[in-house]
């Protein structure tokens, strides 16, 4: 209504004002408080990870240890390597348990304890492949000296298996690498070796197909190679303290026994070969290859007077020899050497020819041995003919092969020594006569001379030819008193009856000289004979040797001391020599039909072809006056040795052409002769029709 | 040196407690307060409003006195009434204003007693929380 109601309101009213309580105070407390609690909590949960992660700490370093030590362990003994794994895992596993930490720490500690525990049994497993591994690498080592001896041994006696067995162990070692139980270096190595082996079997191969050698030979060869189990020390020197004062290979028998091997072309020790320097393998392949000319000069036949000159040369070359002449000049001269001693046997056997008869020989004998044998062991008569006539063939072919090279008939010896010692016993005092002769015999007729050769002295010599040229003669009485009166002790002019014979000269006797001055008569065809061959000195005076041994065995038989039956004697000697020397002689010829069986007319045509055909060879070098004019002054003669040779000598007692007696050389005389004639005839005629017209 | 430290902190954490509830108790005391001044304040009022409308009811008397209004007249008895509403509306409104600030008071109450109750329980659960990071952190043998 009016402000005057206003104005009069007297009571005041109370005005609100708000109340200002402590609860802001207190909650600031309160969150002061909680600020504190929660920072305190904090704390301490930091508190708690620092303790925590301090025992966790510690417990990885206990566990790192264990894993350590365990390492450790596995490498000094790595065949437990499973059982250190499996006892480091329950370690590590105590570890981790007895580790206070919390959940997080708790969670970290598990993880590396299964990792180390996972790393372990790595290096276990490892470790254990390793050692297989390290097994299998020392199988392998171990066996593969024997493996490349196989390996040697297919490659020189098999090839062809050689290559299967090649392969094999190639593939072999190529998963032996891919396994890592061989390093990669290691395989190659091995392979390395193998290839060494072939390398050094081909070039052994190939050093025996050098010069001379042939393949028969060098197969022979390389078959006696293992054979020959020499120590393995070749090239090594003795005494490794005393190696740097000498040259090794001097030192060494093994390697110089192969040089000297290698010098007389015989088989050395492979294994001596396989492990010289390159220096000393090239020495010995110069060895060889000197060695291989000098066997492939004398294999391939060459003629012993070249063989001979070569020596020569080479001798003459002093101290200025090549390794390869050194073994040439080694070889030639055991060559020559070996046939001086009468080993031809040997030195034949050592061509190719030689040792196919010697192998092709002792076969057959044997066939016919087991062939021809009743049930006590002994031989058929008809078993002992056919072994007789192998062996003649054998002695023969042995014989032939020495005659085609030229080589002097003195040193061709083709029996065999047990032979000729069965015969040279019937000489000594009391000797077995009889059996000699049978051996004698058994021979054949061209053999017989090599048996006489054979003999010791040269009235042995004589005595045997003779009993050999008479064997067919039935006139057994004869011979057994020859050689027996030839025997060393009992008679002869030598002999113990020497005394007796002396005395009784003194009064009516025949002293020796006597004896042998009308002994020559009686030997004059003979010596006639003998006298025309080459090196007749020593036969001449084994004759009258033989001849006066006869003359006094039979006096002192007949108790005959003065000798006055001496032409009974004598003329009984005279009618059985010429029974063994059935002569056929010529101006220009002499031969004894029981060497070569010529006659007259045969003789005259053998002569006249082979001195025309000689003459032709010489018109090759020189005019045809010369030719005739040398015949003039030095004339050829035509003569047969015992032995089958057929030579012509000059005037100086020189053997210019020589050749072993065939029938078809007297037909080729008798077709040259018959040609001759025809031309002959034919120019005479065309003379006459000339002269008619 | 983990442990000292959680019983100082769980001790803190409690006195936080402590505090917040006696926060919440003066801040209780306060709204009391508070209401009690608006009780007063509203009676102040609505004393005032009685005094006015008998000033006003006596001035109007002593005027129609004046004048020679009867005290009887229909017309001073309207004009009476028409006082005695006005002053009757304004004590209405008084009192109505009195019960939205107690209404106002007493939510007020109930939010402190509901802020209380959180705050102790977060605290509870902080601690407990700080509680088990802790013993989760704790070192234990496996």
């Amino acid at each position: 209504m009016s402000k005057d109601y206003q104005r009069i309101s007297e009571s005041p009213i109370l005005r609100t004002t708000p109340v200002k309580s402590k609860a802001p105070g207190l909650e600031a407390i309160g969150g002061t408080l909680g600020q504190v609690s929660q920072m305190l909590f904090q704390k301490a949960e930091s508190i708690q990870k620092e303790e925590s992660a301090t025992q966790y700490l510690q417990a990885e370093d206990q566990m790192a240890h264990a894993v350590t030590q365990a390492q450790e362990q596995m490498l000094m003994h790595p065949n437990q390597s499973k059982y250190i794994a499996d006892q480091t895992k329950e370690t590590l596993g105590a570890i981790s348990k007895s580790a206070v930490v919390n959940k997080q720490n708790r969670g970290q500690l598990e993880y590396s304890q299964h990792r180390s525990e996972d790393k372990l049994h790595y290096a276990a497993v490892s470790e254990s492949m390793d050692q297989s591994r390290r097994m299998g690498k020392f199988g392998f080592l171990s066996t593969f000296d024997q493996t490349l001896k196989t390996y040697e041994d297919y490659l020189l006696h098999d090839p062809d298996k050689a290559e299967g067995f090649h392969d094999n162990i190639e593939s072999n070692i190529r998963g032996l690498v891919s396994t890592q139980i061989l390093t990669p270096h290691e395989g190659a190595s091995a392979l390395n070796a193998m290839g060494k082996i072939t390398q050094n079997i081909h070039s052994l191969h190939d050093r025996f197909k050098e010069g001379g050698s042939n393949a028969a030979e060098a197969a022979g060869h390389v078959e006696s190679l293992l054979s020959s189990k020499e120590l393995d020390r070749a090239d090594l020197p003795h005494d490794a303290s005393t190696a740097h004062i000498f040259d090794s290979h001097s030192q060494d028998i093994v390697a110089q026994n192969a040089f000297a091997k290698a010098q007389l072309h015989q088989p050395f020790s492979y294994a001596a070969y396989n492990k010289m320097s390159e220096a000393s393998k090239q020495k010995l392949a110069q060895y060889w290859e000197g060695s291989s000319n000098a066997a492939g000069l004398v294999n391939s036949g060459t003629p012993y007077p070249k063989i001979l000159s070569r020596l020569q040369d080479l001798k003459n070359q002093g101290k200025t020899l090549t390794a390869q002449e050194t073994a040439e000049k080694a070889y030639l001269e055991d060559y020559q050497k070996n046939l001086n001693n009468g080993d031809y046997l040997s030195v034949a056997a050592n061509t190719n020819l030689g040792s196919k008869y010697i192998q092709d020989y002792r076969r057959q004998e044997t066939a016919i041995t087991d062939m021809n044998k009743d049930e006590h062991g002994n031989l058929s008569p008809e078993g002992i003919m056919q072994r007789n006539s192998l062996f003649n063939d054998f002695v023969s072919n042995m014989a032939t092969l020495g005659h085609a090279q030229h080589l002097p008939s003195n040193l061709i010896q083709p029996l065999p020594p047990q032979k000729i010692g069965a015969i040279q016993q019937a000489f000594d005092a009391g000797g077995d006569v009889g059996s000699a002769l049978n051996e004698l015999s058994s021979l054949r007729s061209e053999n017989r001379a090599y048996a006489a050769q054979g003999m010791k002295t040269p009235v042995q010599q004589q005595a045997v030819l003779m009993a050999g040229y008479l064997t067919d003669e039935k006139d057994d009485a004869f011979k057994t008193r020859l050689l027996q009166h030839s025997q060393t002790i009992p008679y002869g002019p030598d002999g113990v009856a020497k005394t007796a014979f002396q005395v009784a000269a003194d009064k009516d006797g025949k002293n020796s000289k006597q004896v042998e001055y009308e002994l020559e008569p009686y030997l004059k065809d003979i010596l006639n004979h003998r006298t025309k061959s080459p090196d007749f000195r020593e036969d001449v005076a084994g004759i009258r040797g033989m001849a006066m041994n006869w003359i006094y065995g039979e006096a002192m038989r007949h108790n005959d001391i003065t000798m006055s039956k001496f032409d009974d004697y004598a003329m009984e000697f005279k009618q059985h020599a010429s029974k063994a020397y059935n002569l056929t002689n010529g101006y220009n010829f002499s031969f004894n039909k029981k060497d070569v069986p010529l006659d007259q007319h045969e003789g005259e045509m053998v002569t006249n072809y082979l001195l025309d055909k000689f003459n032709k060879d010489q018109m090759r070098v020189s005019s045809s006056d010369q030719v005739y004019s040398n015949n003039l002054v030095n004339p050829k003669f035509v003569t047969a040795t015992p032995d089958r040779m057929i030579i012509i000598m000059n005037s100086l007692g020189e053997v210019v052409h020589s050749e072993p007696f065939q029938t078809d050389l007297l037909d080729a005389a008798r077709h040259y002769h018959d040609e001759k004639q025809k031309n002959l005839d034919n120019s005479l005629f065309e003379k006459f029709k000339a002269e008619w017209q | 040196m983990g442990i000292p430290a959680v019983a100082l902190a769980t001790v803190a954490a409690i006195g936080k407690s402590v505090a917040d509830i006696a926060s919440t108790e003066n801040q209780k005391k306060a709204i009391d307060l508070q209401k009690k001044q608006t009780l007063i304040s509203a009676q102040q009022k609505s004393m005032a409003n009685m005094d006015l409308m008998e000033k006003v009811i006596a001035s109007n008397q002593a005027q129609a006195g004046g004048k020679g209004v009867a005290l009887s007249s229909p017309s001073l008895n309207a004009i009476e009434r028409g006082n005695y509403n006005k002053s009757a509306k304004a004590g209405q409104n008084i009192e109505l204003e009195k019960n939205f600030e107690l209404a106002n008071l007493e939510t007020e109450k109930k939010n402190v007693n509901a802020t209380l109750f959180s705050k102790l329980f977060g605290n509870a659960a902080q601690t407990a929380m700080n509680y088990k990071n802790f013993f989760d952190e704790k070192p234990k043998a496996g």
